[in-house]
């Protein structure tokens, strides 16, 4: 995904539903860190914080669950948005 | 509670005691007193180690009705949570495996580390809001039980008032403190499950006395006669049975199970087999120890799972894998003798005129031992 854009299409969009709906269906934990990773940052981008803390935090649920170190680092943005509590390391 | 007289007839001396009341076998009452009074007041076994031998295996357990789940933590360490999440009390974990990172609730996603702490608490201040100053995350751990591992059995104390286990069973583990070394199971062939249609106590007085040996296990008699056996009575502890002329198993070429280190004498020829009350069956012998975990599942119905464990593992003396399949065989077979006298004395309970029995003084001291024991237990409950 470019960094430059400041909005996915809305194909771009229900290409990534279907794609977290798939991972879900799977249970494929790690995919849905990194898909719900991307739409939050679409929706940072988008200036939406309240969007983007809402995938963060989907994001960051699923990185705490399969134990990736990702976690920390999704942790760390709900904190600076003073969304989550500091995971102790 | 006016205390009915007849456990006083229980409280006496062996000579002159009778056995538990039929209530204590039959009742769904009594039984419902004794999971409160002698299973979760005291350390009763639960699992063993085995069944979650990597970092991170969880395995729900139910005790009497109460959600376990057995946690082996990333540093090795076992935990016994109740299986419960703090938010809408979902059930944590349905099946057993094996968690990378934490335990997440399937129903809102609140996360759980191993060592119990609540992590995460997703949207609880509203929608990718993850803190709420009213929802205190240091407050909702998962609810911990004491939980106490030796000879691979989980112990756990579920109403948390028991002395330390080892406390309580200081004398055993003076007793048998050369078996204190790492057990190896047997593998998938060590594990024997019975489904038994009796109380779980009944297992217990059965396994503690040697009086039946000559007549329910005649092929073990064969080479041990009833004068080889003498009784293990601690009382308000534990009691069971000692065997002076344990012989290994031997194979085809002779080769036998390499012993436990550095045994002293006694256990050249020595066994002992003995009940941790309330419901753990234990044996060591030089070469070999089971674990028996009495699972009641009612009052009339008990599973057995029953662990064999040697001092050397499978992968480090692969050649006996045949001796060790012989083995569990022999056990089972002497495990199967058993189950028509257990079954048989729950239904001999349903006559309204048993007294409780007559003990035989000399041979019956180890279930007396026990039944002391239970009623001891009943009576601080109800005094409590
Ligand atoms: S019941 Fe477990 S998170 Fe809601
Ligand atoms: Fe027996």
């Amino acid at each position: 995904m470019n960094a430059e854009w400041t909005q996915i299409s809305p194909q771009e969009a229900a290409a990534l539903h279907a794609a977290i709906l798939a991972a879900h269906a799977n249970h494929d934990l790690e995919r849905l860190v990194e898909l719900y990773a991307i739409a939050a940052d679409s929706k940072e981008r988008e200036g939406d914080v309240d969007a983007a803390c809402f995938f963060l935090t989907q994001a960051f649920v699923f990185a705490l669950e399969t134990g990736i170190s990702r976690a920390h680092e999704l942790n760390r943005r709900l904190v600076a948005y003073g969304r989550a509590w500091p995971l102790e390391p | 509670m006016n205390k009915p007289s007849t456990l006083q007839s229980v409280m006496t001396s062996v000579n002159r005691a009778n056995g538990l009341p039929n209530a204590h076998y039959i009742d769904p009452v009594v039984f419902a007193e004794e999971r409160a009074s002698v299973l979760f007041a005291s350390w009763s076994g639960v699992g063993f180690g085995k069944d979650i031998p990597e970092p991170g295996d969880a395995k729900p357990v139910d005790f009497l009705g109460v959600p376990l789940l057995l946690v082996r933590d990333q540093d090795g360490a076992i935990h016994v949570y109740q299986n419960t999440c703090r938010h809408r009390g979902m059930i944590l974990v349905e099946e057993a495996k094996n968690i990378r990172g934490t335990i997440r609730c399937p129903y809102h996603s609140w996360c759980y580390s191993l060592k119990g702490q609540l992590r995460a608490a997703p949207h609880v201040g509203g929608v990718g809001q993850n803190t709420h100053e009213d929802v205190k995350m240091a407050e909702l751990g998962l609810v911990s039980f004491r939980a106490h591992v030796w000879q691979d059995v989980i112990f756990v104390n579920i109403d948390g008032k028991a002395a330390p286990f080892e406390e309580v069973h200081a004398e055993l583990l003076d007793r048998w403190q050369e078996f204190d070394r790492p057990l190896h199971h047997g593998g998938p062939e060590s594990s024997l499950k019975l489904e038994v249609n009796t109380n779980w106590k009944l297992a217990v007085e059965n396994y503690c006395e040697s009086y039946h040996l000559p007549w329910v296990h005649p092929g073990l008699n064969s080479y041990s006669r009833l004068e080889d056996h003498y009784n293990i009575e601690s009382p308000g502890k534990y009691s069971g049975q000692g065997t002076l002329v344990y012989r290994q198993l031997r194979g085809a070429e002779g080769e036998v199970f390499p012993d436990f280190d550095a045994l002293s004498d006694k256990w050249t020829t020595g066994g002992e087999y003995v009940a941790v009350y309330p419901n753990v069956l234990l044996g060591v012998q030089r070469d070999h120890t089971f674990a028996i975990v009495l699972e009641p599942r009612s009052c009339e119905q008990t599973v057995e799972h029953i662990e064999l464990y040697y001092a050397k593992s499978s992968a480090e003396t692969p050649e006996l894998d045949p001796l060790r399949h012989q083995n569990a065989q022999l056990w089972k077979t002497v495990f199967e003798e058993d189950i028509f006298v257990v079954e048989g004395m729950q239904k001999g309970r349903h006559g309204p005129m048993f007294d409780g029995g007559r003990f035989s003084p000399a041979m019956d001291g180890p279930t007396h031992n026990f039944h002391h024991w239970v009623a001891t237990q009943i009576e601080a409950g109800r005094a409590s």
